[in-house]
């Protein structure tokens, strides 16, 4: 309902969602009071407490306004203290969309924009029709590309076009649960709950002493095997429960994953109960990441993210929000992922493998290490200490070749490849466009060996192993390398 | 040819040589406070401890020559450091070379440039020098900083990074 200003106010029910938020952080004075009140009066003075919530939710309502402009979107909140906010589509990072159950059920969401600065998001319109969403969503991104008519030629056209990128089925979101192993997440979780509410006391208190007693009967204290048996059945239990509460993890939190592009913006969908819907634009991309664990190389499956600046971030230097391209896909199909996002092509680029010393290099320092430690087992251990070195030096010989064969950079006409770990390997590639700085740096023992390593520093890589940090180069290739990315990082603009 | 074009020859300069007064200075300060304390530490054990005469004497000689090794050191590593350090201004950018056992070389584009600081501490006042931090909107090298540099210069160089920037969305 538009106003005398043009300002338009969230939906109706955001009214409800308003006094349920008020009403959860009463819900703990209310339980105690309904408990320990005596009958009657109690429950009726508790019911007061409720009064102010519900003014404080209708005067949020009635001053939460938002007004979209041709090139940015005013938020106005506020009675007293009034806040308008002015914010340029051009600086979106990325559009969120939230639905919890009830959301869903209602039929409306949330939204939440994302700029570069700033921690929480920039704007958070909770809660508006998914009609509305839509209208400002499209509207933003015509804004956007109208504020930009190079990068969107297509225009309006574009913004109709939409392809699916990857859907991820029932049987793939079960493999990723399978994978990802996040079960424990979820027992610590309940163990918290199990905590909070006492839960192990009242358990000792139903089952009775007896048959505890009677269970403890039953292991015989003689037989070890028995025992051991007894022992690993309950630990190979207690594993296959992770592994399904990790299966239900997955379940709840990638339920239905699909990516689709609409003109030059990327939107993930996911989630059973909070249903969430991210969108980026594919130029504000910094960094695309992709990884595969033992079991992903089994099942030929590989995991793609891709990471931006901006949202919310917890505290110095620029945040950074991660968006899934795909939680697990197939890795004949995660090359047109990489196209359609930043477009490039990793089986295209001529792979330079790192300096040829570096296995040597990497022997060497084995046998370093290999010496004092087996000194320390002979020592302690006797004889049996030469097992150490007997196991060690093969295995670091065969893990130094897999290193070797398995770290690798590539240069594409717009971007810089990495790939690096052979037992979770790595893949990241980062557009000159966005490439901040580009630091190489050489230890006393790089010197001895003529090599030196080589950062390259983006603005979306503050988790370890996404960053692009190249060792063992040959000391002129790390040179040159960073004259050549210095120089064309210097001649594109960094727009984030 | 504007001042700030000047500065950005391509080549690569030393710091200004004050800075190695400048470091000594602020290193000579640290070691003098840590010196201090340990020289209170020492007369205190050596004249209240279970120390005989030679025992006290050997703490005191022995604080002497931890005090000369740390001014020796403060005297000399600012020449070394000094001479592992440059810095080298163009067109595209900055690129600051340093480090004497750990050695690296920063490249950071004109481009990339979100903002920089000067800052003068008060030795460094005394000396007409400054410190200068460049901010990128990386992640791991977020900022660089190189002291030693003439304020002036500092300032010459900060114009010539800022205004190289064409107007960038952010």
């Amino acid at each position: 309902m538009p106003s005398e200003d043009g300002l338009k106010r969230l939906h109706p029910l955001s009214l409800l969602f308003l006094i349920g938020g008020q009403a959860k952080s009463l819900l703990l004075p209310g339980i105690l009071v309904l408990f320990f009140a005596s009958k009657g009066s109690g429950q009726i003075w508790f019911m007061l407490l409720f009064i102010p919530a519900v003014i404080g939710a209708l005067f949020r309502y009635w001053s939460h306004r938002y007004r979209l402009e041709p090139d940015e979107m005013v938020v106005r909140e506020g009675i007293v203290f009034r806040n308008e906010r002015h914010i340029p589509y051009s600086r979106i990072q990325n559009i969120d969309l939230v639905q919890n159950p009830l959301h869903r059920l209602l039929g409306v969401a949330q939204i939440r924009l994302e700029t570069a600065g700033g921690q929480k998001p920039e704007a958070v319109l909770s809660v508006l029709s998914l009609d509305t969403v839509e209208q400002i969503r499209t509207r933003i991104f015509r804004g956007r590309s109208a504020a930009e008519p190079g990068v969107e030629p297509g225009g309006k056209d574009a913004a109709a076009s939409v392809g699916m990128l990857y859907s991820m089925r029932p049987r793939d979101v079960l493999l990723f649960g399978l994978i990802s192993n996040k079960g424990l997440v979820v027992v610590a979780a309940a163990m918290g709950l199990v905590w909070q509410f006492d839960l192990f006391d009242r358990a000792q208190s139903v089952v009775s002493k007896e048959s505890l007693q009677r269970f403890r009967g039953m292991i015989p204290e003689d037989n070890f095997l028995v025992a051991g048996l007894i022992g690993l059945a309950g630990f190979l239990a207690f594993v296959v429960l992770v592994r399904l509460l990790s299966v239900i993890w997955a379940m709840g939190k990638f339920h239905g994953f699909r990516l689709t592009r609409r003109g030059e913006d990327l939107r993930a969908e996911y989630g059973l109960l909070p249903r969430v819907s991210k969108t980026i634009p594919r130029r504000r991309i910094q960094v695309l990441y992709a990884s595969e664990g033992v079991l992903h190389r089994w099942l030929g499956r590989v995991a793609v993210q891709v990471e931006t600046a901006g949202g919310s971030g917890d505290g110095e230097g620029p945040s950074v929000s991660r968006l899934w391209l795909a939680p697990l896909i197939r890795r004949e199909r995660a090359v047109a992922l990489f196209q359609e996002a930043m477009h490039v092509d990793p089986g295209a680029v001529q792979w330079q493998s790192i300096s040829s010393g570096a296995r040597r290099r990497l022997i060497r320092k084995t046998v370093y290490l290999c010496v004092p430690a087996t000194a320390l087992a002979l020592w302690s251990l006797g004889l049996w200490g030469l097992l150490l070195p007997a196991l060690w030096l093969p295995l670091g010989y065969w893990t130094s070749g897999l290193y070797v064969r398995h770290t690798a950079y590539a240069l594409s006409p717009r971007a810089i490849f990495f790939r690096s770990g052979w037992w979770v390997r790595r893949l990241r590639v980062a557009p000159f466009s966005k490439i901040q700085s580009v630091v190489s740096s050489t230890s006393p023992f790089d010197r001895r060996y003529g090599m030196a390593s080589l950062k390259v520093d983006t603005a979306g890589a503050a988790r370890v192993g996404h960053s692009i940090d190249m060792p063992y180069l040959d000391a002129a290739v790390a040179m040159s390398l960073m004259n050549r990315l210095y120089e064309e990082a210097g001649q594109t603009a960094f727009r984030w | 040819m504007t001042p700030e074009r000047l500065v950005a020859d391509g080549t690569e300069h030393t710091l200004d040589p004050d800075s190695i007064m400048v470091e000594r200075l602020s290193g000579g300060v640290g070691i003098a406070l840590l010196s201090a304390i340990l020289l209170v530490a020492v007369l205190l054990a050596a004249f209240l401890g279970p120390f005989n005469l030679l025992g006290g004497l050997a703490l005191v000689v022995g604080w002497v020559f931890l005090t000369a090794g740390l001014l020796a050191f403060v005297l000399w590593w600012p020449v070394v450091a000094f001479r592992r350090t440059a810095y080298q201004v163009s067109e595209q950018g900055i690129r600051i070379r340093r480090g004497v056992i750990w050695r690296s070389i920063s490249s950071v584009p004109r481009s990339r440039v979100q903002h920089t600081d000067v800052a003068q501490g008060p030795i460094e006042r005394a000396y007409d020098l400054a410190t200068l931090i460049i901010y990128t909107a990386g992640t791991h090298e977020a900022s660089v900083s190189l002291s030693g540099l003439k304020h002036e210069t500092a300032l010459l160089i900060r114009d010539h990074l800022i205004t190289g920037g064409e107007s960038d969305a952010v």
